[in-house]
């Protein structure tokens, strides 16, 4: 039997309808037994998701992780709530391996990250070692972006409990607790571009290959996106495997602002394949969340320059509101929702 | 049968009784089976009995009697005290016969210890012993390691019978229940038998004041005299409302403005009468009360403060202690000096400018920062948390019906944060807002459309016992700490407290599960919403609460440590100069390396000399005094250091101390760390332990030798060893066996090391005995704790000299395979 998977997330009541929107990607892909620690940057978010009662969820209180742990609490007072969540990404990783002795390795995820598929391409390419990261591949168009971003995304992240992995933890935790800021200084940006030099640095360490792993906004553009109803999309004809929703902004719930940045590019294929169904995925959660909580609308009422740059989702039910871009074409689309197509972003796949 | 043998049976009997409502009742003895063969006769089918019997000839006809009938599984086990038992005493020839009961696997609901090693037992039993379940230890008159394996958490009853008779000690994780067994079976003790008296008045009831402390004559040991002010606005409502008091006598007024239960009231005074103190309050600034005193005492004296320093010099306490520190000015104080041993202050709010606050021998302070601040200034500052007094429960509920969302406090244009959050609750929700201050906001405040006034007293606590949902929030003074009054208030009212996220409030409460935690406005509305629409998960937490703060919060707990505290600074004050007298000599010199095959027996146990214990003393009162002052003791902060992370998160973790000398750090870490911890410590050194329990009668203590501990596998989640392993060759065992006790954390303190030689044997003389010592090769020390299951997690390096290759070090450790603390 496959040894049992653990994943990791964190999520304030911002973006607690996008966490479990990858908790409900998790269910329907992962087929090995698995845990997913859901770190709640707040009391409402844990409150929510402990009434939720969601298998294979185990929701941790932020205090829980801040208890006795004064460096990181220390960087708290000069930082903001992101570059405070950014600082908390290692040593939440380093909490949990050290609260729960099963673990052998854990998996830290984006709340932002939506399966597709299983994660066993991700665990066959960790296979016995350490530490496993993603590259952003950029588009050549987008590459200048790794001077500012980094070469590595930290939005999946895996560490086993071995002398490499957890060095390299260490490590990581150590210079964030130092320098964690949303800001490029120095070769430095937030928790992320401590990682470009890993390959070099530590021992153990796999670069994820598989190209249907990390597809984002920033990569998508140089693949070929495949969209049949009913079927797992798939990149270059091998199947997504998780996408890294960035960028994305929900101004209303039924209202989507595909990315925030018109120079993504974003075909229609792509929000076929992959956006529709995190878009109805966010819908339903988003109203499960409600039955819980009628009056909660955190993350779903974001503010958003739409421009006709912009490529918007609309539910059908929300085609009359006016949305203040002047003349644009819908594009209807499976599950109940409209493309609002304003611009060339979303263009057809050639 | 003798008059003890009869009280056991009667008292096991009664315990059965007691026990025979849970659905299985697990028996165990330490003893000859008579206990635990009636205990199941008593219980019937439903219990299962285990006896751990030492003598082979009482085994024996134990068996035989267990043939005699009875219900129940009964179970005898036979176990011989050690080969070694000639040579040893105490555990080292007991060890399997104390220990054998936690290889069953079980708790028990009834234990009795009328056996071998009755003090290992009373450790292990304690241990075993179910949440809601009995220990009865029969203890031999000149037992007093029995006494002193008690545990200060215990809630224990004692039964006491002629000169030289066995006592019985009831022993339970909560109270009243020994209480209650004791008194059920009262009219029947044999002959001479009587419940022990309390030395603390019972102070229980809500209408129930406490007895005020007697005018000098028959002065008790010890005492203090709280000086209170009381809001002058509240003053003058209360007579406003109360005319008839301008006239009244001082007990009639005092009794009066007590009853109303306004701030902290006789709170402080009550929670110390129950620790033993005679304890008293002054209101300082109530005039036709205090002049209703000097007019009794036929004394003409306008001045607040001259009635007051007559007042004291009246009651003449050994500690004065000033609950508002704006009456601590230099000027009061040396009026006041000459009349006490200890004046102490207590602050909760910023410090007023006038407050002298050298001049006092101690501060406590609700405020962790503010202790550090103080001990900074070199004053002596203890962080210690507010509290609820119980009594407030009886009280008569209000008439104004339920409230299912309230808000209780001032109101403050200094306090924008505050108002902010009100705005948004009241622009949310129908929350009810009582409290001063309203009149501060503007006219268009939607906080002033649901303000409902002041509430004070037994009118605020009729308001938050009336509470489904009460909302909390600090000051800006309490920076990054809770520490209002209200998180206790509110709790222990029944209410459901919904207060603000502050780093230290998972160390008084279970965010989640007994008190909700917000972090910003918008959250705490829609946490109000949540629970709102959840009005069961909103009582159950509120329940939690409730029962966290009357088990945890209330003034007696809070009292019992001050009452400790006071005591022990009383003692340091009264022995500074005899410490310093004494004569330390070297307390370490002429290091000679020998050979391991030289070490002797007497090098080997010459820490149980008698001579030591004293000069030992000394050293740590001088050490005491100097971390009272506020100056660094490395040793005591570093161990501090290494622990504050583990009981930060698992502030009530029990701790074992192995090498606890006279028990210092049971004092040192209370100090340092800002809590009182459940601590256990065991030296080998039957005069260093006399000694711990002398300075300190509410720990525990038990004489143990590091390389045999009395105690099951993983017993501690905590385990010091302290300055242990540089004096004991066989290191491997001791190291094992520390590691077999501890369930998470080892913390080996104060180790000498080197790195480039092997680990190499000394002699030397400590406090002018001979004796051994060691310096490990780090590597070696590191492998030798890797092989018994201990990786090392941290070390905190307190010396270092490379040139002559010596290190000390302290290692915290975590077990493998086990959570990280």
């Amino acid at each position: 039997m496959a040894a049992r998977r653990f994943f990791c997330t964190l999520a304030d009541r911002n973006y607690l309808v996008r966490g479990l929107a990858l908790i409900e990607s998790l269910r329907r892909h992962e087929k090995s037994d698995y845990t997913l620690y859901f770190v709640c940057l707040d009391e409402l978010s844990r409150t929510i998701l402990q009434a939720l009662r969601l298998p294979n969820v185990v929701p941790i209180p932020l205090h829980a992780i801040e208890a006795g742990d004064e460096p990181l609490l220390t960087t708290r007072k000069d930082r903001t709530a992101v570059e405070y969540y950014w600082t908390l990404t290692p040593t939440m990783i380093r909490w949990i391996i050290n609260h729960h002795p099963e673990i052998d390795v854990l998996t830290y995820l984006d709340a932002d990250l939506f399966f597709y598929s299983s994660s066993d391409p991700v665990y066959a390419e960790l296979g016995s070692k350490s530490i496993l990261i993603h590259e952003h591949r950029f588009t050549p168009q987008l590459a200048h972006m790794a001077k500012e971003s980094g070469i590595f995304n930290v939005g999946l992240v895996s560490f086993r409990r071995d002398v490499d992995g957890m060095t390299a933890l260490e490590w990581w935790r150590d210079r964030c607790l130092e320098w964690c800021y949303q800001r490029t200084e120095n070769g430095k940006f937030g928790d992320q571009m401590y990682l470009d030099d890993w390959p070099a640095r530590f021992r153990g360490l796999v670069v994820l290959q598989n190209l249907g792993a990390a597809l984002a906004p920033w990569n998508v553009g140089q693949y070929q996106i495949g969209a049949e109803p009913g079927k797992t999309p798939t990149v270059n004809g091998g199947p997504v495997v998780f996408f890294h929703f960035h960028s994305l902004v929900v101004p209303r719930p039924d209202v989507i602002v595909v990315t925030k940045h018109p120079g993504f590019p974003i075909t229609t294929h792509l929000l076929a394949g992959c956006y529709i169904p995190y878009a109805e995925t966010l819908w339903a959660q988003a109203m499960t969340v409600k039955s819980v909580l009628p009056t909660f609308a955190f993350g779903m009422a974001e503010s958003a320059t739409i421009s006709p740059l912009h490529t918007l989702l609309v539910r059908q039910s929300a085609r009359s509101i006016d949305l203040g871009i002047g003349p644009c074409r819908d594009l209807p689309l499976p599950g109940g929702w409209d493309a609002r197509l304003m611009t060339p972003q979303a263009a057809p796949q050639t | 049968m003798s008059a003890a043998s009869e009280l056991q049976r009667l008292l096991v009997a009664a315990c059965a009784r007691q026990l025979a409502q849970q659905d299985q009742a697990n028996v165990l003895e330490w003893g000859d089976g008579a206990g635990m063969a009636h205990a199941m006769r008593c219980l019937g089918a439903d219990g299962r009995g285990f006896a751990f019997i030492a003598d082979d000839k009482t085994f024996q006809a134990a068996q035989r009697a267990l043939t005699d009938g009875g219900a129940g599984a009964r179970e005898l086990f036979h176990v011989p005290v050690g080969a070694a038992s000639e040579r040893e005493s105490g555990f080292a020839a007991h060890r399997d016969y104390a220990l054998s009961p936690a290889a069953l696997g079980r708790s028990f609901s009834l234990i009795v210890v009328a056996g071998a090693d009755r003090a290992s037992c009373v450790m292990i039993g304690w241990l075993l012993l179910d949440d809601a379940g009995v220990m009865i230890l029969r203890r031999r008159a000149d037992d007093d390691a029995a006494n002193g394996a008690i545990p200060r958490a215990a809630a224990v009853s004692r039964i006491s019978g002629p000169a030289g008779a066995d006592e019985f000690v009831l022993i339970a994780k909560h109270a009243p229940l020994p209480e209650t067994i004791a008194a059920a079976v009262r009219g029947s003790f044999p002959s001479g038998y009587q419940i022990a008296t309390s030395a603390a008045p019972a102070v229980a009831v809500a209408q129930t004041r406490p007895t005020p402390m007697p005018v000098r004559a028959a002065q008790p040991a010890a005492s203090c005299v709280f000086i209170n002010t009381y809001y002058p606005a509240f003053l003058e409502a209360h007579y406003k409302r109360h005319p008839e008091l301008l006239k009244a006598s001082y007990a009639e007024q005092k009794a009066s403005l007590q009853a109303t239960c306004f701030g902290d009231s006789d709170f402080y005074s009550a929670g110390l009468q129950r620790a033993g103190w005679a304890a008293d309050d002054l209101i300082a600034n109530c005039s036709p009360l205090q002049r209703a005193w000097a007019r009794e005492a036929g004394l003409d004296l306008p001045d607040h403060l001259d009635i007051l320093v007559e007042q004291l010099k009246r009651l003449r306490p050994q500690v004065i202690y000033l609950q508002d520190l704006s009456l601590a000015t230099a000027q009061v104080l040396g009026r006041l000096r000459p009349l006490a041993d200890l004046i102490v202050g207590q602050i909760a709010s910023p410090v007023p400018p006038q407050a002298h606050t050298v001049g006092l021998d101690i501060v406590f302070t609700s405020f962790p920062h503010f202790a550090e601040r103080f001990r900074q200034s070199g004053i002596t500052s203890y962080y210690q948390p507010l509290a609820f007094d119980p009594r407030v429960l009886d009280l008569p509920p209000a008439d104004g019906g339920t409230h299912s969302l309230t808000f209780v406090g001032g109101i403050s244009p200094h306090h924008p944060a505050g108002t902010e959050l009100l705005t948004a609750l009241a622009a949310a929700l129908p929350i009810e807002i009582y409290g001063y201050g309203a009149e501060s906001l503007p006219p268009d405040s939607r906080v002033r459309s649901r303000h409902l006034g002041e509430v004070w007293g037994q009118d605020m606590f009729g308001v938050l016992r009336a509470s489904a949902i009460t909302v909390n929030r600090h000051i800006a003074v309490a920076e990054t700490y809770a520490n209002n009054m209200r998180l206790f208030e509110a709790t222990g009212s029944g209410a459901l407290l919904i207060t603000d996220h502050k780093t230290n409030l998972g160390e008084l409460f279970e965010i989640g599960r007994e008190i909700v935690a917000y972090r910003t406005p918008e959250e705490c509305v829609a946490l109000c919403q949540y629970y709102l629409g959840h009005p069961d998960e909103a009582a159950a937490i509120a329940r939690a609460g409730q029962r966290r703060t009357l088990r945890d919060h209330t003034y007696a707990q809070r009292m019992g440590d001050t009452a400790e505290i006071l005591a022990r600074h009383l003692r340091l004050k009264r022995e500074a100069a005899q410490m310093q007298a004494i004569d330390l000599g070297a307390v370490s010199t002429g290091h000679t390396p020998i050979a391991p095959g030289a070490v002797t027996t007497a090098l080997t146990d010459a820490w149980k000399n008698e001579s030591l214990p004293q000069k030992q003393r000394a050293l740590v009162a001088r050490e005491l005094d100097a971390m009272y002052k506020g100056a660094a003791v490395t040793p005591f902060d570093v161990l501090a250091k290494a622990l504050r992370p583990l009981l930060t998160r698992h502030p009530s973790a029990p701790v074992l101390e192995i090498g606890c000398a006279s028990g210092y750090y049971r004092e040192v870490l209370r100090y340092l760390l800002g809590r009182p911890i459940d601590y256990t410590g065991v030296d080998y050194s039957p005069a260093m332990i006399n000694m711990a329990r002398d300075y300190y009668p509410a720990g525990t203590f038990l004489v143990a030798d590091g390389a045999k501990l009395p105690f099951p596998d993983q017993a501690f989640p905590i385990v010091i060893s302290s300055c242990v392993l540089l004096h004991v060759p066989n290191y491997q065992q001791h190291i094992s066996e520390t590691a077999r006790v501890a369930a998470n954390v080892v913390v080996v303190h104060r180790t000498p090391v080197c790195r480039s030689r092997q680990t190499h044997h000394l002699r030397k003389q400590g406090y002018g005995v001979d004796m051994v010592e060691l310096c490990y090769n780090e590597g070696e020390l590191i492998g030798l704790l890797g092989q018994a299951g201990l990786d090392v997690i941290a070390r905190h390096e307190f010396h270092s000299d490379p040139q002559r290759d010596e290190y000390g070090v302290t290692y915290v450790c975590g077990k493998q395979g086990k959570e990280l603390y």
